[in-house]
């Protein structure tokens, strides 16, 4: 005894390892792999179905091949609150779910009616979402554009997220994640910008078989017969899954089910037919939601003018219609705008707050539309004439102003004015806030100063 | 005597400095202050410098008397021994205090699950076998990983600068808030103390003083930047995310596609947790040795085993209830230890002084 | 007369047991009758009687002990040994001398054994550089290194090691290069050694060890000449045991097996960028399966979503769980080391192509195991050799590390990972901190660290251990 005592005073760490093999190798030895104990989710849809929420799950399920084929599957549970529909989409599974490699948030866009802070309170929680999930909305259920995005996937090899980062890199002046809602939301103006993606389902255009046209059926009726027509991916755990929709089965053609030749030739047309069916359309539209509340819909006309008070984001382009070219006669012409230069200032003005955007951009010039007129035309030379340039700044006032309206109206200042009078001039800018009735309308009350200065540029 | 040297000391210095302020502390501290926590963590760390003076003055002083000694020969034997225990239970907390930061951290983000046993077979061997070792070997183990350290925090800093980070609203919060902000965060200063407890065992040669103060600012810029930048990140949200250097990584949509990077903070919040662990343990162990100097560090390490093991799994239970615990009634303990006792030990310097003087012209 | 001969070599005879090789020859003069014993499997016969027995049969002159070390005999090894020393320069391959008509005894030395002659050691290969290796011969490896340095400060001192085998051990350094306090603590301890026999030098290192029940290697050790002599000049002490061609060196630094030769005869950049690769293989050996156990088990959040869903898709299906999936591929890899090892090298071949082919590609195709818990083993296993100084000991650290990141997740690699570089740190033998010159850090020799500088920066002598200079710490 005295021997083993010692032995454990010289080397302590034998106990450790001891305790090590006796209390966890064993557990771990027999342990499944994570990858097999959870579902890995790779997007999150949020519906609220008759009182209800419905969250559904695009997630990764595993199959043994040597080719790395990605198959995922939607899987959605109901609740009373959203961690009871997690907890019955969990059941439905029979795994955990692990949102960890989540990178899509969608909302359906009717959920916006009402604070949708309080629907996303559950996934602000978990921790293991990451804070830089992107978040849009979308026009129909959540649950059918995650089926959409399976077969964005398989037909363009495409991920929302991808779709969401390009819009967000190129045209959201700010982030579309749930961190930039929240950021938006607890912010003094309690406005955040969302993205939308649009999601369209076109009937059937003719020349589909009777087999096509019991597929789109099934899409209209609700996804216990889409699964049951033999959708590949989203098949079997539709079926167990109470949620509406197919889309998934009908874009990726359950034509295959087929038995003779001459159906399985027709299934192959459908499916071109079919694609078309349900698709993704991305035109880097945005909502604007005010206390977590839908206020305005933006589209990509706004945003780009949104857009002119930021360096960073420069994928737009101008058409100014009836200017007189090089050559003195009267064309369209279409301008990309680059290498923005912008400085914002504020100032105030017999306490009038004035927001003063000195943007200098350079336009390059990439079409010209002769509408039918015979013009010997060399675009590359082809000079900025100061009437052009007023045109081309006409119009961006026009929009800016437009733009400008739809804010003031929803009382949405996604463009960052308070903090910019805040910084700039704090106190002028408290007493004037205190000077407003409503004081979450101020952008009403300021007055904006866009100074352009228009240069050639390539 | 197995000593150590400026630039290991200033090491220790640059670790203690990092502990328990960059994962929890900036989410607390937003709540009641907003971003001018960054103020209050720039007062807090002047004043911090300045014990690290009192230290290196002492330690010109007195170069090779242990910390008991100067203040036995000073105060008498219960004065001293009683301080030395005040101490032993300021790092007693403090160990715990870094351990709950770190255990939480670890619990929500390593591994999403209640893990409390694994932690301590994880983490207690090693900082009992670090205490045992001493302090030589431990710190020449700091010197071997302090780039890397250096280098995981630059990384995550770094990468946070790839998104759109504005600076965050500053003079906003009241001076009251400001006030309780540095009330809640007392007890997360203090950390130069540990130097004391070794200062029998640190060499610094003339000239050196300075490489520790280099490596003590380096902390604290370490520590001012990352509030700075995580509160220019996330701004509003700051409250929302409690692992400060961790949630650094999680960056924006647009680069979604490089993939997880949490990896990086993961290994480096580790390896600075267990070093700060090792640290505080160790001045524990050495603050044991000397109140109760007929026993030997190992019942120094059984001691504190037992101590922690009761303290934290019987009577407090949640790991969260230390950081409540840290930033509404430790504050008091710091400011006894963190405070009133290296103005006085900044008495004692000059006294020696005097008497060093009297005994040259005598 | 001839009698007194005669019973001294019955004598002798009888002290070696009537072995086998025991050798003796009589001559018989006018004058009288000369005796010669010798061990005759460890003396050139040929030699004997060109160098020994015929000049003695030749001789016309007056024959007694002093004419026949200075005149008749002409070898080199020629002298007069007491009756006590008989036995001892009989088993070192020595022929004795002695007669009826004189008193006193002869030893010559016509000592032949077979040895290997110096080749490029297999265990250190150059690509360029000197090839020379020790061989076991002693005497051939004094004259290797003596070679190298041609000063009169270098020492070998020689010490008798094993009550029954005898060896002859030889510590060697140059004197005001190596430090005092070293060579007298290595004399001291290989003097203290009490053994029945050493075979090879591995017999020596246990017992210059501090701490001999550690995993961690503390001497060093080399094959080749000039890697040793490269070490005296920076004041380390080697150890050259008879019969083993393995040279041991005191002080040791890991540091020393992140360098190798090579380093030495290439560009600088390039050595370093490989010392880096050596640095990494080490690191990815010790803890890449430990690592991705834990990433499997514990963490698979931080796995990038593509490389989760490589792992999900191969692993899935499989019958095995991911622990014992990689202690089984580990055990495989193990096992076919071991066989290739000790398999003629003909047959080696045989056994690599079916472990790598058959059992790690049919293994996966049949569903046993998963591509990525091969590739991750693999990977370890063939990174473990960037440095094969330490082959021995990160095999068990990848045990370790394994149980560790399987049982405890990254949490438990990471305290692993600390926990021994702490004890590496404790480690401060013969003066030399180990992990120096990292831990502690010393400025002047970091230029042969990770990152090597060209030879003519190195103007100091390293400062890592103890040298002429007496530096301690």
């Amino acid at each position: 005894m005295k021997k083993i005592l010692n032995a454990i005073e010289r080397y302590p760490f034998i106990i450790v390892l001891v305790i090590i093999l006796l209390f966890f190798t064993p557990y771990a030895l027999f342990s499944p792999g994570e990858s097999r104990r959870r579902a890995i989710v790779l997007a999150i849809g949020l519906d609220r179905v008759d009182d209800e929420y419905e969250i559904s799950f695009l997630t990764f399920i595993p199959k043994p091949n040597q080719e790395f084929e990605q198959s995922n599957s939607v899987v959605s549970g109901k609740g009373s609150s959203v961690s009871e529909a997690v907890l019955d989409a969990q059941l439905t599974l029979g795994k955990d779910i692990g949102l960890s490699h989540a990178k899509t948030t969608v909302v359906n866009e009717k959920m916006l009616e009402e604070d949708v802070s309080s629907s996303l309170d559950y996934l602000s929680r978990v921790i293991s979402l990451p804070e830089n999930t992107v978040f849009v909305c979308t026009n129909t259920s959540a649950k059918e554009l995650l089926m959409a995005t399976d077969s964005l996937e398989k037909n363009l090899g495409l991920k929302l997220d991808q779709l969401i980062s390009y819009n967000a890199n190129e045209v959201y002046i700010t982030d579309t994640s749930l961190e930039a809602f929240y950021k938006g939301y607890y912010s003094p103006h309690k406005s955040s910008l969302i993205g939308f993606i649009e999601h369209v389902k076109e009937e059937s255009s003719g020349g589909g078989s009777g087999q096509g046209s019991s597929d789109s059926g099934a899409q209209n009726a609700g996804g216990q017969s889409g699964g049951q027509s033999g959708g590949e991916q989203a098949g079997s755990s539709n079926a167990g899954s109470s949620g509406g929709g197919s889309a998934v089965a009908s874009s990726s053609g359950g034509g295959s089910s087929g038995g003779d030749e001459a159906s399985q030739n027709e299934g192959e047309k459908q499916r071109g037919s079919l694609e078309g069916q349900s698709q993704i359309l991305n035109k880097a539209d945005a909502v604007v939601l005010r206390e977590g509340k839908k206020v305005a819909k933006l589209d990509v006309d706004n945003l780009n003018s949104i857009n002119l008070l930021s360096e960073k984001r420069s994928l737009d382009s101008i058409t100014v219609e009836n200017v007189k070219c090089e050559c003195g006669k009267t064309v369209d012409m279409t301008f990309l705008l680059k290498n923005k230069q912008v400085a914002i200032q504020t100032d105030f003005q017999n306490g009038i707050p004035i927001f003063i955007a000195n943007v200098s951009i350079g336009v390059q010039l990439t079409e010209i539309d002769t509408k039918g007129q015979e013009i010997k035309q060399n675009a590359q030379s082809t000079k900025i004439s100061d009437e052009i340039a007023s045109a081309i700044e006409k119009k961006i006032r026009s929009e800016f102003a437009r733009m400008l309206k739809i804010l003031r109206d929803s009382k949405a200042d996604v463009i960052n004015v308070y903090d910019e009078f805040y910084r700039g001039n704090r106190k002028n800018f408290e007493k004037f806030l205190s000077s407003l009735n409503d004081k979450e309308d101020y952008l009403n009350n300021i007055t904006f100063m866009l100074n352009m200065k228009i240069r050639q540029d390539g | 005597m197995k000593t150590i040297s400026a630039r290991q000391t200033g090491i220790i210095v640059f670790l203690t400095i990092l502990a328990n302020k960059i994962l929890v502390l900036p989410s607390i501290l937003y709540k009641s202050s907003d971003a001018d926590s960054i103020f209050v963590m720039l007062t807090l760390f002047l004043i911090e410098f300045l014990i690290l003076l009192v230290f290196l003055k002492l330690k010109k002083n007195y170069p090779n008397q242990t910390f008991l000694n100067i203040l036995q020969e000073k105060l008498g034997k219960i004065i001293a021994k009683t301080i030395i225990f005040v101490f032993l239970v300021f790092f007693l907390f403090k160990t715990m205090l870094t351990y709950s930061v770190l255990f939480v951290y670890l619990k929500d983000l390593v591994y999403q699950d209640e893990f409390g046993f694994l932690a301590l077979i994880c983490l207690i061997p090693v900082i009992n076998h670090a205490a045992a070792i001493g302090l030589r070997s431990m710190s020449r183990t700091f010197e071997m990983f302090y780039y890397l350290v250096v280098v995981g925090i630059v990384f995550c800093l770094a990468i946070a600068f790839f998104t759109d980070i504005t600076m965050p609203m500053l003079f906003v919060a009241p001076v009251s808030s400001m006030f309780s902000s540095a009330w809640k965060c007392l007890f997360a200063f203090g950390d130069y103390l540990v130097l004391f407890i070794f200062i029998d065992r640190i060499t610094i040669k003339k000239g050196e003083a300075k490489k520790v103060m280099l490596f003590a600012l380096v902390g604290i810029i370490f520590v001012l930047a990352i509030f700075t930048i995580f509160y220019s990140k996330y701004q509003l949200t700051s409250f929302m995310h409690n692992n400060a250097l961790a949630d650094l990584l999680v960056f924006s949509v647009q680069f979604n596609a490089i993939g997880r990077l949490d990896i990086v903070a993961m290994l480096t919040i580790m390896t600075l947790g267990l070093f700060q662990l090792e640290i505080f343990h160790t001045a524990f162990c050495d603050c044991f040795v000397m109140v109760f100097s007929k026993l030997s560090i190992k019942y120094a390490i059984v001691v504190f085993d037992i101590l922690f093991a009761v303290i934290y799994l019987v009577l407090i239970a949640k790991y969260e209830v230390m950081i409540d615990l840290a930033s509404n009634i430790l504050p008091y303990l710091a400011i006894l230890t963190s405070y009133l006792l290296p103005i006085l030990f900044y008495a004692l310097s000059f006294k020696h002084k005097s008497e060093v003087k009297d005994e040259k012209d005598s | 007369m001839q009698k007194k001969v005669q019973k001294q070599i019955e004598k002798l005879k009888k002290s070696f047991h009537s072995t086998n090789d025991f050798s003796s020859r009589i001559f018989i003069s006018k004058k009288g009758t000369i005796g010669f014993v010798f061990l005759k499997s460890m003396i050139d016969a040929e030699l004997f009687s060109q160098a020994i027995y015929l000049p003695i049969q030749q001789w016309q002159g007056q024959i007694d002990i002093s004419s026949l070390i200075n005149k008749i005999l002409k070898n080199n090894g020629v002298e007069e040994v007491a009756e006590s020393e008989i036995e001892k320069n009989i088993l070192d391959g020595k022929v004795i001398l002695f007669s009826d008509f004189f008193e006193g005894y002869i030893s010559v030395d016509i000592t032949k054994y077979p040895t290997r002659t110096p080749s490029e050691p297999p265990t250190s290969p150059v690509i360029q550089g000197p090839r020379e290796g020790f061989v076991e011969d002693f005497k051939t490896n004094m004259t290797l290194l003596r070679r190298r340095l041609h000063t009169k400060d270098l020492v070998f001192s020689t010490l008798i090691v094993g009550e029954k085998s005898q060896t002859k051990v030889v510590v060697s350094y140059i004197d005001g290069v190596a430090d005092k306090r070293v060579i007298r603590e290595v004399k001291k301890k290989i003097e203290n050694i009490k053994i029945d026999g050493v075979v090879d030098s591995y017999y020596i290192l246990s017992y210059l060890e501090k701490r001999p029940n550690s995993l961690f290697k503390q001497i060093g050790n080399s094959e080749k000449p000039d890697i040793v002599a490269a070490k005296m000049l920076e004041g380390k002490v080697a150890i050259i045991v008879d019969n083993s061609p393995i040279v041991l060196t005191v002080p040791f630094i890991l540091m020393e097996d992140m360098q190798s030769s090579n380093d030495y005869y290439t560009n600088h950049h390039y050595a370093s960028l490989v010392r880096f690769i050596r640095m990494c293989g080490l690191l990815i050996a010790i803890v890449a399966p430990g690592f991705y156990l834990a990433l499997q088990l514990f963490h698979y959040n931080i796995l990038p979503l593509n490389f989760l869903i490589t792992i999900a898709d191969t692993t899935q299906g499989l019958p095995f769980t991911p622990f014992l999936e990689i202690l089984f591929i580990f055990l495989l890899f193990q096992i076919l080391y071991e066989v290739s090892l000790r398999l003629p090298s003909y047959l080696g071949l045989a056994t690599s192509i079916v472990g790598a082919l058959i059992l790690g590609d049919t293994g996966v195709k049949a569903g046993l195991i998963s591509p990525p818990g091969v590739i991750i083993t693999a990977l370890s296993k063939i990174a473990l050799y960037t440095v094969p100084e330490q082959q021995s000991q990160i095999t068990v650290l990848q045990v370790l590390f394994i149980i560790l990141g399987g049982s405890l997740g990254i949490l438990g690699i990471v305290s692993g990972f600390i926990y021994v570089v702490n004890y590496l740190n404790t480690l401060d033998d013969y003066h030399t901190p180990y992990m120096a010159p990292y831990a502690p850090r010393i400025k002047d020799d970091l230029q042969d660290g990770l990152i090597k500088r060209p030879i003519g920066a190195n103007k100091n002598m390293p400062r890592s251990f103890p040298n002429g200079k007496g530096r301690e710490r």
